[in-house]
């Protein structure tokens, strides 16, 4: 029985590079008046608006959102850096910053996207 | 500037997360994992079921439904639901502790109109009695009636 099928060109849109919301684990949201200082730790996402100082270590995504302020070193799954990050970033597979993104700091990724008018002051490391 | 009301927007600490360290700020949140250190919010805090705080807590409205080991204070709400475990000094204006529930500590309220909670060991007897003739048990009392 044939059915027709639209083919979307096989490309991929860029919103693919956002965290899908995983089933298993949830999403932290540290928003825009909140201020952390000390470290995160732990297996969820974690979406920062606000100010942090310390470290993060995540076995999820990290998204630093437009109006977060972040010093510190951090590393999780993916890292999308729309606001501002001090510090040194590991990413376990991707790393993508913003147009609104500002990073001062290394960082080591396997796959990076930067988009035009991001601000990156450091190193960059690409593991094979 | 807009008011943090309680809903407004919320913060949220899941699962699977620790955060160590201190948390502060204008947001109200609901934390379901565990946080050690300190939490000073001007705004609603929610300790939900599955939610750790060792920590001292300072809030607007607290709800506890998990457990808190440390000092809390409410300026204006405490509630300790059935699911609640409290283990310290609880200080609100208000509070309501559920069937069910675990607190281990001292409660103090702030009364109405003060913002410091009243002094926790009231004053005893007066310091200096009017030393008058019909008192003669005074300090410095010059003369005893007999």
């Amino acid at each position: 029985m044939a059915w027709f099928k639209k083919s979307n060109g096989g490309e991929e849109p860029i919103d693919s590079v956002l965290p899908q919301p995983s089933s298993k684990n949830g999403t932290t949201y540290l928003g825009k008046k909140l201020t952390v200082s000390g470290s995160i730790t732990g297996r969820d996402s974690v979406q920062v608006f606000g100010r942090h100082e310390g470290d993060i270590r995540l076995d999820g995504d990290l998204d630093i959102r437009e109006t977060a302020v972040v010093r510190g070193n951090l590393r999780a799954a993916v890292i999308l850096v729309g606001g501002t990050a001090e510090g040194d970033l590991a990413a376990v597979s991707k790393l993508k910053i913003d147009r609104t993104g500002v990073v001062k700091g290394n960082i080591t990724t396997p796959a990076l996207a930067l988009q035009e008018g991001a601000v990156f002051n450091g190193e960059i490391k690409m593991r094979s | 500037m807009e008011v943090a009301t309680s809903g407004a927007s919320m913060s949220l600490v899941s699962e699977n997360v620790r955060i160590e360290g201190e948390l502060g700020g204008e947001e109200n949140i609901l934390i379901n994992g565990r946080v050690l250190g300190s939490i000073k919010l001007n705004g609603d805090i929610v300790v939900g079921q599955s939610g750790v705080v060792e920590a001292d807590i300072e809030g607007n409205t607290i709800v506890i439904q998990g457990t808190v080991k440390g000092n809390v204070t409410a300026r204006n709400h405490l509630e300790i639901q059935a699911t609640g475990k409290m283990i310290g000094d609880i200080t609100a204006k208000s509070i309501d502790i559920k069937e069910g529930s675990t607190f281990e500590g001292r409660s103090r309220m702030i009364k109405p109109g003060r913002t410091e909670p009243s002094p926790a060991v009231p004053p005893t007897t007066p310091q200096t009695p009017a030393a008058t003739a019909e008192n003669p048990v005074t300090a410095g009392s010059k003369g005893r009636i007999i």
